[in-house]
């Protein structure tokens, strides 16, 4: 039953997505022609309305000039200009994509290197290989963020009965009987603030790790164990904090397909 | 300007300098010889000046006292006579001054020169006087003249000078003069010694820039030759630190110090790279003999079973390419103050979930005081990470994994037990760790990861020890400092 559920909610989450990107442009710069392929062809697949392929930095600042993307998708080393450099001219450029969100998806996926993309004006920086569900999630995420800068920064997040204030730092259960904080550890509420954040739509675990467990210098090779072990943790705690949901809305935090979470979206 | 200056000066070598500073030096010298010489030569002219005046007072009165020498009446043969007189006067005994003859001879002045010229008959005295080339000299008195004299006008052999004073007196034009002394012995010894002051500066000058530069070249060259053969990756040579030159012994230590780092942390990449290796192989060596079976079997459930062990396989190989990786990436020397108690708190809340997940504690045992070392915070959290991961694993249901942080005789030492089946003892040596992997078959044992474990803690100078706990297995790594 409760799988029937999350695997309901879960595809719910995903067509959430889909709803998002459609109308979406993205610029693709790849100088693999088969990875390049396969990331338009899992873009339009997953909503976009368009995604320019080109396979030099030159093509990209080309491409730039003539118009707007919702996202760029930089591969750092390519043919003639790099991406990272491209990404700096961008940037610098103040043309029609000097705002726009762009993930670095690269091979060189060290520490070092990945300072130096997230300094060089990258949003995010995603070492290769990476899933279609990763990088869907991300892109996802980016463009979000974007959409929420109309949005005054640190402002509750609300849903259902829960009201987030990221700047407090609390939960809150608001229900007709009384308001209750719910006790969450730092690690916890970071996890939850993130989930909820999304709005109801899907985070990987990758991200989750990235932006929660930041004291952590790397990715340890059973983050997903750690991680599950954490939200099942968590869950429990939600449940027993806030049982006047009932049955039927618990866990709050549902897996998405493999490696993706979801903090239910109870206004739906 | 001031940069501009500064851009040339960089240009320039310390010998340049040297020479330029030299230069400089017998230039001052020279001019200060020049002006000296000026002086002298003034004074020397005021002395005659001064006699010349003295000279014409004397005749003057003289003239007054003998009234009997009206000017308007004062004849040729009265000239005469007051300019023997007067030659007499400046010549006669008792006065300092050398005769002409003597003059002429040694070039040393103060002889006495006149001309006496009345409105009547033949003048008398030195007629040179009225017609050489002079010129006036206004601060040593009015009507004060200097006159050269050219060879053969008074003395046959050489060009005199002579500061006379021209005066008339009534009808009678006076010239009283006094050779004047060319500017002396002394002068000559001063321009001597001066000379001689700025040849030995100049020389030792030199010498010591030169010498300094051949030491400093000395010094240069010896750190030098030890780079150049590191850089052909010969790091036993080093330059010699003390001895050469003083002023480059920070820098020979400094290099010496970090070819001492480099070929430190050479043999640790070879030696890491050696047991990587082994790694990367093992699980390859496996995907591929699986692969070769999946090609061969016709039994469906034998080729799936095939097909997740060589992505299990296939995931080992990752995770030692990751490690790898992250040796690579802490090999720069960023090392910074770790705290292994912080580090043992965090550790024990990251896997706390899991090991309750899997019936187990985890217990993080710390001392009041920091524990800290100095080393490379990723590989340092990796290491404990690995640890602590192994440990929950392995543990049996109820069991406690500990954690513990402290110091043994001042040294930091962090320990990670667990209650598991332990290791063989006869797997408990250094070498066997390398094949501890391995041996495990495809279940992921207690050796998988160790060697990056080890790799990591011997870039930190720490030891690695492997102990039976009895049950189960304590990793300790002790570090020096």
């Amino acid at each position: 039953m409760t799988m029937d559920l999350e695997t309901e909610s879960a595809e719910q989450a995903f067509a959430a997505m889909t709803a998002m990107f459609d109308g979406r442009r993205a610029l693709l710069l790849e100088d693999d022609p088969d990875l390049s392929e396969h990331v338009a062809d899992r873009l339009l697949k997953a909503g976009f309305e368009a995604v320019d392929r080109v396979d030099s930095g030159e093509a990209a600042l080309q491409a730039c000039a003539s118009g707007a993307y919702d996202v760029l998708i930089l591969d750092r080393l390519t043919k003639g200009l790099d991406g990272l450099e491209t990404l700096k001219r961008l940037r610098a450029s103040g043309g029609p994509c000097a705002d726009a969100p762009a993930l670095m998806l690269t091979a060189l996926g060290g520490e070092r290197q990945k300072v130096e993309g997230l300094l060089g004006g990258a949003d995010d920086y995603l070492a290769k290989p990476v899933g279609d569900e990763e990088l869907l999630a991300r892109i996802g995420c980016q463009i979000r963020r974007t959409a929420r800068h109309a949005r005054p920064a640190g402002a509750d997040i609300l849903n259902g009965p829960f009201r987030l204030s990221p700047g407090a730092r609390t939960l809150k259960l608001e229900l007709e009987s009384g308001v209750r904080l719910i006790d969450l550890s730092p690690l916890e509420f970071a996890i939850v603030h993130e989930l909820m954040t999304a709005r109801g739509q899907p985070v990987t675990k990758t991200m989750l790790w990235d932006r929660c467990w930041v004291e952590w210098k790397f990715l340890p090779e059973n983050f997903v164990n750690i991680i599950d072990a954490r939200i099942s943790a968590l869950r429990r705690r939600l449940k027993e904090q806030a049982p006047e949901l009932g049955e039927d809305l618990h866990p709050l935090i549902v897996s998405a397909r493999s490696q993706s979470l979801i903090f239910r979206d109870l206004d739906r | 300007m001031i940069r501009l200056l500064r851009d040339w000066l960089a240009r320039r070598t310390s010998t340049q300098l040297a020479s330029a500073l030299a230069v400089l030096a017998a230039l001052a010298l020279t001019g200060s010889l020049v002006l000296t010489g000026q002086a002298v030569r003034m004074d020397q002219r005021q002395q005659a000046a001064l006699s010349a005046l003295d000279d014409y007072a004397a005749m003057v009165s003289k003239l007054g006292v003998e009234t009997d020498f009206n000017p308007s009446e004062l004849t040729a043969g009265d000239a005469a006579y007051l300019s023997a007189w007067l030659g007499a006067f400046q010549s006669g005994p008792g006065r300092d001054a050398g005769s002409l003859e003597e003059t002429c001879r040694t070039g040393r002045g103060g002889a006495g020169v006149r001309y006496i010229r009345a409105s009547v008959g033949k003048p008398a005295g030195l007629a040179a006087l009225e017609t050489a080339p002079r010129e006036r000299l206004p601060r040593l008195g009015d009507n004060v003249w200097r006159v050269k004299l050219a060879r053969g006008e008074l003395c046959p052999g050489r060009t005199v000078e002579a500061v006379v004073v021209r005066r008339t007196v009534g009808s009678l034009n006076i010239i009283v003069g006094r050779v004047v002394d060319p500017t002396g012995r002394a002068l000559g010894w001063a321009v001597l010694a001066v000379a001689l002051t700025g040849a030995v500066i100049l020389i030792s000058g030199l010498a010591a820039a030169a010498f300094a530069r051949r030491r400093l070249t000395l010094a240069i060259t010896g750190v030098s030759q030890a780079l150049d053969r590191a850089a052909v990756g010969d790091f036993s040579v080093r330059a010699p630190e003390v001895g050469v030159a003083p002023e480059l012994t920070e820098l020979t230590v400094q290099a010496n110090r970090t070819l001492d780092r480099l070929e430190e942390l050479l043999s640790w990449l070879r030696d890491s790279a050696d047991q990587l290796a082994h790694d990367f192989r093992t699980p390859l060596a496996r995907a591929t003999a699986r692969m070769e079976r999946l090609a061969e079997t016709g039994d469906p459930d034998e080729r799936s079973r095939l097909g997740l062990e060589a992505a299990h396989d296939l995931k080992a190989l990752s995770r030692a390419m990751n490690e790898a990786m992250a040796l690579r990436e802490g090999e720069a020397w960023l090392f910074e103050e770790v705290r292994l108690d912080d580090l043992a708190a965090s550790v024990a809340e990251l896997y706390e979930p899991l090991a309750e997940a899997r019936g187990a504690a985890i217990a993080v045992e710390t001392p009041d005081g920091p524990v800290a070392v100095l080393g490379v915070r990723s590989l340092l959290q990796r290491a404990a990470a690995n640890l602590a991961d192994n440990a929950v694993k392995f543990s049996p249901d109820g069991g406690t994994v500990t954690i513990r942080a402290f110091l043994i005789d001042g040294k930091p030492s962090l320990s990670v037990g667990d209650q598991g089946p332990g290791l063989d003892p006869r797997m408990l040596s250094d070498a066997a760790l390398r094949t501890a992997s391995a041996e495990a078959g495809g279940r992921e044992s207690h050796g998988l990861g160790l060697t990056f474990v080890a790799a990591v803690l011997r870039r930190h100078g720490a030891e690695m020890t492997i102990d039976d706990a009895a049950p189960g297995t304590i990793v300790t790594a002790q570090f020096s400092r």
